[in-house]
C-alpha cells in the first residue's frame, strides 16, 4: 500500500478546488536537480510511489532521491452498480493536490545526464506535463 | 567586490503603483523593484530587465543604483520569481553604507573531486548552496570557493572548516554540514499497510464514532 497519513482529524474530505499556481515548493531546495510539474491536478499515492521506484531503479544505488509531495487528501468512491444517495462513500485512495510549478522529486549525488534521463522516465508515469529543473543560481 | 567595481544601473521611479502597472512594466521588459533602508522612505522603481539580470548573474551583491541622477549603494535583499522559477518578477534593494556590516547570503562553489567518491555507492551530499556571512558592504565576496578534494567519508566539512576571506564571518551555525560523502544504503521498505487500511482518526469524527 502506498503513502498515506498515519493520523487524520476527519476520515472524509470534500473534493475542493485548486486555483492558482504553486507559491511554495516550487524550486529545487534539497537536491541538485528536480522534476517540476507545469500543470495542476491530483497525484495519487500510487503514482508517487511508481515515480519513486522508476527513478530509484534507473539510478540504481547512486545518489539520494527526495519526494517533495505527500498524499494527504482522501478520495472516496462509490462501489460499482450502487444507487446514488445513502451518504458519502468510503475513502478509496489518497492524493496530493498539485499546483503548476510544484517540484515533486529531487535528486542529488548523480551526474546531470543521469538525473535528466531518470526524471524523463518518471515524467512518463505522471498524469501531467513535467519538466527537468536545476537548482537556482539567480 | 570593491565599491568602485560595483556595477551601476540606472532605474526610473515608478509613478503608478500596483500589480496591474507592475505587470505592464514586465511586459515591456522592465523589472519592478523597491529601494528601502537607512530611515529613508521606500522608493518604487523599475529597472531594465536584461541589464539587471546580467548584473545579478555575475553574483554582484553590491550595486550602485542611480535614481533621478542620485547614486546610492544598495545590496540585493530579496528577489521574487514567477511560479515556475524562470523569471525574476521583483527585486528588493536595501540601502547600505559602505563601512557598515551587512549580512548576506553568498553562493558556495565546491571545487575538486574527492577520491572517496570512487567507492561503490558513494555520493556527495551538499545541503547548502549558500552561506550567510557578515562583512562590510564594500567587501562582500562574490562567492566562496571550497576545495573538497580531501573530503573523506569519515569527516564532513562544516561551516567551521570553510576558509572565509579576511573580514568575513559566517552567520550560519558553525556545526552546519556543508559537504559530506555518503554511501547510498539499500532502501528500507517501510511497513506496508494492507490494501484499504485507514489512518487513525483523531478529533470530531473519532468522537462521533465512539458515541455510536
Amino acid at each position: 500500500m502506498p503513502l498515506m497519513p498515519k493520523r487524520v482529524k476527519f476520515r472524509k474530505q470534500q473534493r475542493g478546488t485548486m486555483k492558482g499556481n504553486a507559491t511554495r515548493g516550487n524550486y529545487v531546495a534539497y537536491g541538485d536537480y528536480g522534476l517540476q510539474v507545469t500543470e495542476g491536478g491530483w497525484l495519487t499515492a500510487r503514482q508517487i510511489e511508481a515515480g519513486r521506484i522508476a527513478a530509484r531503479q534507473y539510478v540504481s544505488r547512486e545518489g539520494k532521491l527526495f519526494v517533495r509531495v505527500f498524499p494527504d487528501k482522501p478520495i472516496s468512491k462509490k462501489p460499482l452498480e450502487t444507487r446514488m444517495g445513502k451518504g458519502k462513500a468510503e475513502p478509496e485512495y489518497w492524493v496530493a493536490c498539485i499546483k503548476p510549478g510544484q517540484v515533486i522529486y529531487e535528486i542529488t549525488g548523480v551526474p546531470r545526464d543521469l538525473a535528466r534521463s531518470a526524471f524523463t522516465r518518471v515524467a512518463h508515469k505522471m498524469p501531467f506535463r513535467c519538466r527537468f529543473v536545476e537548482r537556482r543560481h539567480v | 567586490m570593491n565599491a568602485k567595481d560595483a556595477p551601476k544601473i540606472e532605474v526610473k521611479v515608478r509613478e503608478k503603483l500596483g500589480s496591474r502597472y507592475a505587470a505592464r512594466a514586465r511586459k515591456e521588459g522592465l523589472i519592478p523593484a523597491v529601494i528601502y533602508g537607512h530611515k529613508k522612505g521606500p522608493v518604487s522603481v523599475v529597472a531594465d530587465g536584461k541589464e539587471l539580470i546580467g548584473i545579478l548573474q555575475k553574483s554582484a551583491h553590491l550595486i550602485d543604483i542611480v535614481v533621478d541622477g542620485k547614486s546610492e549603494h544598495c545590496v540585493v535583499k530579496d528577489m521574487q520569481w514567477d511560479y515556475l522559477g524562470d523569471t525574476v518578477i521583483h527585486v528588493d534593494f536595501e540601502r547600505v553604507n559602505l563601512a557598515e556590516k551587512v549580512a548576506m547570503e553568498v553562493d558556495l562553489e565546491l571545487v575538486g573531486e574527492p577520491k572517496a567518491l570512487s567507492a561503490a555507492g558513494a555520493f556527495l551530499d551538499h545541503p547548502l548552496a549558500q552561506i550567510e556571512v557578515e562583512c562590510r558592504a564594500d567587501s562582500i565576496p562574490e562567492k566562496i570557493v571550497l576545495d573538497i578534494a580531501e573530503l573523506t567519508e569519515e569527516k564532513a566539512i562544516t561551516i567551521a572548516d570553510v576558509k572565509l576571506p579576511a573580514g568575513v564571518t559566517a552567520k550560519t551555525d558553525a556545526e552546519t554540514i556543508v559537504a559530506q560523502i555518503k554511501i547510498a544504503k539499500e532502501e528500507v521498505v517501510e511497513e506496508t499497510t494492507e490494501e484499504g487500511a485507514e489512518p487513525e482518526v483523531v478529533g470530531k469524527d473519532a468522537k462521533e464514532e465512539n458515541a455510536e
